[in-house]
Order: structure tokens, then sequence, then C-alpha cells
């Protein structure tokens, strides 16, 4: 049987549909739609921010499908034309990086727009993955004492310092935690704004939203002794008596100084007080006094858990594009010309 | 909480922008003139909006971008840069610049000026990349606006590759800029992209330039010159509501200008 060379129907439309998607006016075509789709889509989420759109939040794609709803037309529109703009991107960086191998163009700049290209791609991954695949994992509190994670380790605060400009008001945060996973093994870890605790290139975060010193216990002194009371029920003897710490508050109709609410204890009934740091006890018994030296504290850290399996993609996007504009050299021109 | 100033001290440091201002109009007088004379009237202007704002910096002791007054002063100065940069002696083109530079610095100062230290999240090497580069992108593409403009009314064909340049030449910018975004937003919020009214836009604004370098390589493209400027145009308007639309017109937002 002779064997023929011409291209069967099917063929030929494959091809027509091949030369289309790969074509530079298809591309344009894709780039202005999505422009268009996500400019209408901001409308909608503004207006069915309390509707429709009120689950959407961070960059979860799950919230527009559950429930499906006709004010997410345009994502559903946008998903099919951003994977036929993939598809485009994808064969034409495909066979402009033949044709320059091909002609003999060795130089960087002549594949940068395929590395930029390449960026674009795996940006697409990103918000695949991270749209569907990120979930929030809640905020932790974390004490003094040990917590368990989302992801079954525990952590625990140790210390906490903070920065303030000359006015008071914050400038930096950053607590030491302690991270025991499950085996048992103790890492110590910093975190603070801007700063937070990363693992798997950034696919699971802890993210710090607030930390502050918890009062928990009173310093007191008598001349040159000293008493460490370092929690609530906690008891010494000074100035020859016992003085029992009940708690520390912080704020209240006090303000926002902290005060230490201390009772004294003898044969009879107990004998409450409170003071302010730097707050004097007089005993009317024998003239002795003692002072609240200062109210310790304790770090306190609110840390939201966070699983975005969409970073390290767009990590890796990030480099590609950096890589790709620099790449692209001499090409970018001077302004002025 | 902010700052304290000595006494007189914030006539003084409101001074800069109100020279400034008064050269960017003076650059539109000067060109109207002697074209091509306004470049370094401009450029005085520049140097006083520069210092004026550099002063901010200093007495805050950071990249003086914390609040609308600052954000709409130093986009002004970055169309007033890209002004300078890429002069072409064309009073419709340099109009047009100034006339935005002139808003932009006018919006700006109806706005509380008082000084204030950015909050902990702004404190990021991230930030200072991110913030002036976009800026630096919203001035080369409003030159590229312009010179769309200029090419309506003259229909010189040397404009086109210049607004492409500057189209492309934003585009690059903005793509880093985006990137030292997103590398802050997972610092800071554990994303580098959000469904926010504001880095929606930033995105609309990347495909739409992206777009844009793209319509030179279509061949079906080549026969109408018309394109280049007209994306160009569209370009400054979607500028306009990314910046100062999704500020203002869409809501909640995780970015405060």
């Amino acid at each position: 049987m002779p064997s023929s060379t011409a291209a069967t129907p099917e063929a030929g439309l494959f091809r027509r549909s091949y030369d289309l998607v790969r074509s530079q006016g298809f591309g344009i075509a894709c780039g202005l739609l999505t422009t268009l789709l996500l400019a209408v889509g901001t409308l909608v989420m503004a207006f069915t921010a309390d509707g429709a759109s009120s689950g959407v939040a961070m960059d979860d794609l799950t919230a527009f499908f559950l429930p499906v709803s006709g004010w997410h037309l345009w994502l559903y529109l946008l998903m099919p034309v951003l994977g036929l703009f993939g598809l485009s991107t994808l064969l034409s960086t495909i066979e402009s990086v033949a044709d320059a191998w091909r002609a003999g163009r060795r130089t960087l700049s002549a594949y940068a727009p395929a590395v930029i290209h390449v960026a674009f791609l795996v940006t697409l991954c990103a918000h695949v993955v991270g749209g569907f695949r990120g979930q929030e994992d809640g905020v932790v509190t974390v004490g003094s004492d040990w917590t368990r994670l989302p992801d079954g380790r525990d952590i625990r605060a140790i210390s906490l310092a903070t920065d303030a400009y000359p006015d008071g008001s914050p400038l930096q945060v950053r607590a030491q935690v302690e991270i025991r996973d499950v085996g048992g093994e103790v890492s110590t870890e910093s975190v603070g704004y801007n700063e937070p605790i990363s693992s798997g290139w950034g696919a699971d975060l802890l993210l710090l939203l607030r930390a502050a010193g918890e009062p928990t216990g009173a310093l007191l002194t008598a001349g040159p002794a000293e008493c460490l009371l370092a929690g609530p029920g906690d008891a010494c003897t000074l100035a020859g008596r016992v003085i029992r710490l009940v708690r520390v508050q912080e704020g209240g109709h006090w303000g926002n100084t902290p005060v230490a609410f201390l009772q004294i204890e003898g044969a009879g009934a107990p004998e409450p007080f409170f003071l302010w740091p730097g707050g004097r006890r007089v005993l009317s018994e024998n003239g002795a006094s003692f002072q609240l030296a200062e109210i310790r504290s304790s770090p306190v850290v609110m840390l939201r858990s966070r699983h975005a399996p969409g970073n390290p993609f767009a990590l890796v996007a990030a480099v590609l594009l950096g890589l790709g504009l620099l790449a692209m050299g001499r090409r970018w021109g001077l302004a002025t010309r | 909480m902010s700052p304290t100033l000595p006494d007189g001290g914030q006539p003084v440091l409101m001074a800069g922008f109100v020279v400034a201002l008064a050269l960017y109009a003076a650059t539109a007088a000067t060109e109207a003139f002697r074209p091509g004379a306004g470049r370094r009237v401009m450029a005085a202007g520049v140097l006083a909006h520069f210092g004026a704002l550099a002063t901010r910096g200093v007495l805050i002791g950071y990249l003086p971008l914390t609040n609308k007054f600052e954000s709409f002063a130093a986009a002004s100065l970055a169309v007033a840069i890209a002004a300078v940069i890429a002069w072409r002696p064309s009073r419709i083109y340099v109009t047009f610049l100034v006339l935005v530079a002139m808003a932009a610095l006018g919006a700006a100062l109806a706005f509380p000026a008082d000084l204030a230290y950015p909050p902990p999240l702004m404190r990021t090497p991230w930030y200072p990349a991110h913030v002036p580069l976009s800026f630096l992108a919203y001035g080369l593409w409003t030159a590229a606006a312009a010179g769309a403009l200029a090419w309506a009314f003259d229909r010189d064909p040397a404009w086109l590759p210049r607004i492409h340049r500057l189209a492309l030449q934003g585009f690059g910018l903005w793509s880093v800029a985006m990137v030292c975004g997103g590398v802050w937003g997972v610092l800071a919020w554990g994303a580098y992209f959000l469904w926010d009214p504001k880095v929606v836009w930033s995105v609309i604004l990347w495909f739409h330039y992206a777009t844009f370098v793209h319509v030179r390589l279509a061949p079906s493209l080549q026969s109408r010159p018309w394109v280049g400027p007209l994306l160009a145009g569209l370009g400054f308007v979607w500028v306009l509501v990314a910046y100062v639309g999704t500020s203002f017109l869409f809501g909640r937002s995780s970015h405060a200008f």
C-alpha cells in the first residue's frame, strides 16, 4: 500500500488550532480578556463583599466554588482563559526558543523573554496550587507553657523583645519561641512582624499577629531583702510578715498600669491590698515597709498558622522573573532615545 | 503619635513642596515660550520636591511613604522624574506630564501632612523597593500616555517606538516591584497574592502592559499604528484606577494608599 503524506481533515484542524493558539494575536487577546475579567471581578467582589464574595480571602480559590454563584462568573470564565493563555505562552515560548537556537543565537538576552514566560507559567501553577490547596489553620496563643500547633508540634514563648520609637509607638516586636517536634527535638526560633517562622520554602508559616508581656509575678523588696512571687498563690516572708500574691492585672479601670493584688497573712484574717510598681506598704504594727519593685511578665504571642503551598512556586517564579528581567540587558533601551 | 517638630517647622517642611508646585507650573509656561527650556525648570522642581520629601524621611528615620500625603507627593515626584528623564520638546507631551505631576502634588497638599512613624509592618527592606519602583513605573507609563496624546495630535511616527519603550521600561520596573511586594506579602500576610482590589489591579496593570509589549510582535497589528497609543492611553486610565480608584472607590483594602 502506498503511503499518503496528504494531511487528513483532522490533522489540518489540529494544525490550524495549534497555529492559532501559539500566535501572538491569540496571546494578546487572552491578555486583554484577562484584564477585562479581572477588572469586572474587582467590581463584583466590591459589590458583593457582604454577600456572595464574603468568604473570599487571601489567595483562596475554593470560596468561589462553595457555593457556585452567578456572581463569580467572571472567575469561572477567567480560569479557562488563563489556561489557554498559559498554553499559548508555552507553545510560543517553545517555538521561539527552538527558532533562536536553530538560528545560532547564543546570547543570554535572546532567551530572556522565554525565561520571563516560564516565570509566568510557574506563577499560574502557584495560583492553582495555593488557591485550591492552601488553608488557614487558625490562631494559636502561645505563652510560657507548651501549646499544640495544628501540625502536631508544640510551641512555647521564652522571651519577648520590643523596640519603640521616641514617642513610644511600636517599632519592632520579636519573640523567641521554642518548637518541639513530634520526635521531641526542641529548636529555638524567632518570630516578629515581617519575620514569620517558615518551613518548606514558605509553604508553612507561623505569622505574628500580636505579642505582649502578660503580667504574672511580682518582685517585692524591703531594704536589701527581696522576694520574687513568680505567680498567683506564691508567698514569701518579708519585713516579718507573710505576703502572698493573689493576682496581677494589667489595665482595667487603673488605666494601663499593671497592679499586683496581694495579701498579708498571719494569725487572723488575711489583709488584702494592692500596689502599683514603685508603691510602698507600711506595716502599722512595726513601721517596717516593703515595696513592689517591679511586676514580672512572661511573653504571650498570638500566631496565625497558615499552609500556603503556592508560595514555593511563587518564589521560583520570582527568581525566574528577576533573572529574565536582568537578562534582557540592553533590550530595555534608554527612555530618552 | 508622631515625631515632633520645632516651632514653625511645619511651614518650612511644606515650603519645598510649594516651591516644587510653582516650578512645575513654570515648566509648562517656559515650554510654551521656549520649547526645550522647560526641562531645567522641571529638574529644579524635582530637586526641591525630592529635598522636601527626603527631609520628611530624615525626620521619621525611614522611607517617607507612610500616609496619603507622602504617597501622592511621591507619585507626583515619580511623574516629574519620568518627565525629566524622558523629556521631549513637545508642548502637548510636556503639558500633560506637568498637569499630572501638579494634580498629584495638589492632591497631596489636600491631605494632612503630619509626620508619622511607620508601623512595624512597613519596616522591611522590601517596602522601600516595592513602592518607589511602583511609582516610577507609574511615572514612565504616564509619559507613555503623554506620548500617545502627542501622537494623537501630530501623528509623528517617531512617538510610536518611544511609547513602546516607555511602556516596556515601566513594565520591567513594575515586574520587579511586584516581586518585591510579593515577597513582602509572604512575610507579612503569608501570601504573595490577595483577592484585594489594589493587588488585583496591580495584576491587571501587569497583564495590560505585558500585552502591550507584545503588540509589536503581532504581524496582524503592524498596520495599525493607533494600537500602541490606544493601549498607552488605556493603561494610564488603569493606573489611575489602580492607584487612586482602589484607595477611594473599592472600600476595604489591604493597602493604606
